[in-house]
């Protein structure tokens, strides 16, 4: 199954919005750590602390405790993913228990994920709503550098 | 009848005790016939499949499974995985050679079935990084060669 294919498979919302695949598959880190700037490590906050997670920030799977994570590196809360410029854009998607994935905004129309192990894509934000990543439950921006 | 061992982890003013026990027993199994008893581990055969078949089987259905998985806690709870955690020390091996041609979230599963974390704190999120104290312990203990 070609790769494309096989994004479309998981993520529906793909075969209804044009998306690209920008980067080979990585195991080093997660959508989380991609969507801080941090290409270098696995964020998460696992119990057996194998992954990295900014300190004092509590250990565990909830939207709060994400939203903390990226306030630990400036992000604020914000009302909406409406394009702002000299602003950069977080979403954190929320799965029917906890967090599940965060993209960051490129510009008025796409946004840029890095899905579990796999490749970087350039994306509609909705297009990774469903059953695998569930639905956005929050912004966050900072200034960007 | 004596309380088992692993009842006494049970009680608070036992639990030093038993650690201490079990720390000893495990350094005593490592020193005196740990490489044999990997050998021989290596070539049972589990409903008829040979342990690194089984592995090898277990580890390409996990690795398909997580590709878009966003959490390295949902991936070690898949039943693949936990089946590789379940071959216990006859899948060491394996595993760090998995490591070797790419790392990957196995930390959970050596950690599980070794009882130790040769990682440092600080190489928290750094998958190779950690990988490559896995190796380095595999090579240490005579489990590579």
């Amino acid at each position: 199954m070609g790769r494309k294919k096989l994004f479309k498979k998981v993520f529906p919302g793909l075969a209804k919005s044009p998306f690209e695949i920008t980067s080979p598959p990585n195991t080093g880190n997660n959508c989380i750590a991609w969507a801080a700037g941090d290409e270098g490590r696995w964020w998460e906050p696992d119990i057996i602390k194998k992954c990295y997670w900014p300190a004092n920030v509590p250990r565990e799977y909830t939207l709060e405790a994400y939203v903390r994570a990226f306030q630990s590196i400036g992000y604020t809360l914000c009302d909406d993913g409406e394009f702002e410029s000299g602003w950069v854009k977080v979403a954190i998607f929320m799965g029917p228990v906890r967090p599940t994935h965060a993209a960051q905004q490129l510009d008025a129309r796409k946004w840029k994920s890095k899905c579990g192990t796999e490749e970087d894509i350039e994306h509609e934000l909705n297009a990774l709503e469903g059953s695998s990543y569930g639905k956005v439950a929050c912004f966050l921006k900072r200034r960007s550098e | 009848m004596p309380v088992p061992k692993y009842l006494e982890y049970s009680t608070a003013g036992a639990r030093t005790f038993f650690f201490a026990e079990f720390e000893q027993e495990r350094n005593l199994f490592e020193d005196i016939s740990v490489r044999r008893q990997r050998r021989r581990l290596a070539k049972c055969k589990i409903k008829s499949e040979s342990v690194q078949a089984r592995f090898n089987r277990l580890a390409e259905e996990w690795k398909a499974e997580v590709s878009f998985v966003p959490s390295t806690l949902d991936m070690v709870l898949l039943p693949s995985y936990q089946k590789i955690i379940g071959m216990g020390w006859g899948a060491v091996p394996f595993i760090l050679r998995e490591l070797k041609e790419q790392p990957h979230h196995w930390f959970w599963a050596l950690e599980a079935i070794t009882g130790i974390d040769p990682t440092s704190p600080e190489d928290a999120g750094r998958i190779s990084r950690q990988a490559e104290a896995w190796i380095a312990w595999g090579y240490q203990k005579g489990i590579l060669a």
